[in-house]
């Protein structure tokens, strides 16, 4: 209906074949097991496969949230280890998200109005 | 009371600019001064600095991206930043590893001593007011004690060593290294280097986890870790032959490693060696009670095997000599 419709439909289609090539290429694999699995202590890790699917699509859900195109936010979270992906899901709100310095010196003007306010300073006395 | 706590805090950090003791002197070597002058300046605009300190590191490391095209790998537009773990993410994608720095002044100092650039966050405010941003560390100067940065739009930003170091523990002391696959980051932990290569598998090219596997090994020889790494990744590559020498290493000094043996046999399994095949995955069998789980994974592995249409042996199915054969 909306001019970019056809788009739209070739970028369905697209992830509609990369997720079914995905599924049909997997069973020749499914036997190796991966590194993370060597490594120590993780037992946890290979237990908890599947869960990997499920934190990959909230955290693709918590970056749409977040204004990340759909289909980036799809690559991103392939990307992400299984505890970057448990972190993101569990505390987005709370991990640092680096900005910009820009903004420093509305930070450094709200401190001086504070301590002027608390009378450690006196840069606005005279105003 | 709060706010006189803040306020005070504040003011300690204002007039810290003023009388400091020098900091960089006895951790750096008196007069060491040490500048990067060839990494890459890309100045940021807007929010992104993690972006532009991404192109930085990156372009370092022989990756000359833009910032721009970066934005879509790690930007967070509502958030108007970027996590370090999405840089983290987005230099795997580049087929590079990134390494997180010991988290402390000899660590940074190593590191860029080491010729390495050091991607590190800042909280620029207070923590109550955080204020996060990405820069990066290319040199410091211990007699002037001074940090020289690329930074925002800034491309030498000549930061007191006692005001940056306070904006960085303020972040958790968290810098990132990020490197060519094949380069070791001085004094590498090897857990810590093993876990950022292991966690490329499946997003960096497989060429590039062979290489950091491959450093790996000449740092921590038959390491079984990272032979098995070095094993997965050369069957990424499409090279089996050289896999199956790698799982064989690990076998050789481990014979109870499950990945090593689960991998050997599927491998000898999908070339058509099904009773070189069936041996390894029963004598792992008979290597764990009944109720383990690993017994789940070999007896999987063994009942594909089984269910697969039998093909006639090739006749190089039994071990071939290993010595030096696993690169």
């Amino acid at each position: 209906m909306t001019p970019s419709n056809p788009s739209r439909h070739l970028l369905t289609l697209a992830l509609v074949l990369s997720l079914v090539c995905s599924t049909v290429t997997q069973p020749a694999a499914a036997a190796m097991m991966g590194t993370a699995q060597a490594a120590p202590g993780l037992r946890a890790e290979q237990i908890e496969r599947v869960d990997r699917f499920l934190a990959q699509d909230s955290v693709r859900g918590l970056l749409e949230q977040q204004g990340v195109d759909p289909i980036a936010a799809r690559a991103r979270v392939q990307a992400l280890s299984d505890s970057e992906l448990q972190r993101i899901a569990n505390n987005l709100d709370q991990l640092p998200a680096g900005g910009s310095a820009l903004a420093l010196i509305g930070a450094v003007f709200l401190i001086l109005v504070i301590l002027d306010i608390v009378g450690v300073i006196h840069v606005f006395k005279g105003l | 009371m709060t706010l006189v706590r803040v306020a005070g805090f504040a003011a300690v950090l204002l007039l810290a600019a003023c009388g400091r003791t020098p900091v960089l002197g006895p951790a750096a070597g008196d007069g060491t001064r040490i500048e990067l002058d060839r990494v890459p300046f890309y100045p940021q605009s807007a929010y992104q600095c993690g972006p532009a300190a991404l192109a930085t590191v990156l372009g370092q490391a022989g990756v000359v991206v833009d910032p721009e095209q970066l934005v879509a790998a790690v930007y967070l537009p509502e958030r108007k930043g970027s996590l370090q773990v999405e840089l983290v993410a987005a230099a795997r994608r580049y087929g590079r590893v990134p390494y997180p720095i010991n988290p402390d002044l000899a660590g940074l100092l190593d590191t860029v001593r080491a010729g390495h650039p050091v991607l590190v966050l800042q909280n620029l405010a207070i923590e109550r007011w955080p204020l996060w941003h990405f820069a990066v560390v290319i040199g410091f100067d211990a007699q002037r004690d001074e940090f020289i940065l690329r930074s925002g739009t800034t491309r030498r930003e000549i930061s007191s060593a006692t005001s940056f170091l306070r904006t960085w523990q303020r972040a958790g002391n968290w810098g990132l290294v990020v490197l060519p696959p094949g380069q070791l980051p001085p004094a590498a932990d090897r857990e810590r280097y093993l876990r950022a290569v292991t966690d490329m598998e499946g997003v960096a090219p497989p060429e590039a986890l062979r290489e950091a596997f491959a450093a790996a090994l000449t740092r921590w020889p038959d390491d079984p870790w990272a032979l098995v790494g070095l094993g997965n990744a050369h069957y990424g590559a499409g090279d089996a032959r050289a896999a199956e020498a790698a799982f064989r290493a690990v076998l050789a000094t481990d014979p109870a490693h499950l990945v090593a043996r689960n991998n050997l046999a599927q491998l000898l399994g999908e070339r058509g060696c099904r009773a070189a095949a069936l041996a390894i995955l029963d004598v792992g069998l008979a290597q764990w009670p009944p109720a383990a789980r690993e017994r789940e994974q070999l007896a999987a592995t063994r009942a594909e095997l089984l269910a697969a249409a039998p093909v006639p042996e090739p006749g190089d199915c039994s071990p071939v000599a290993t010595s030096g054969g696993v690169d």
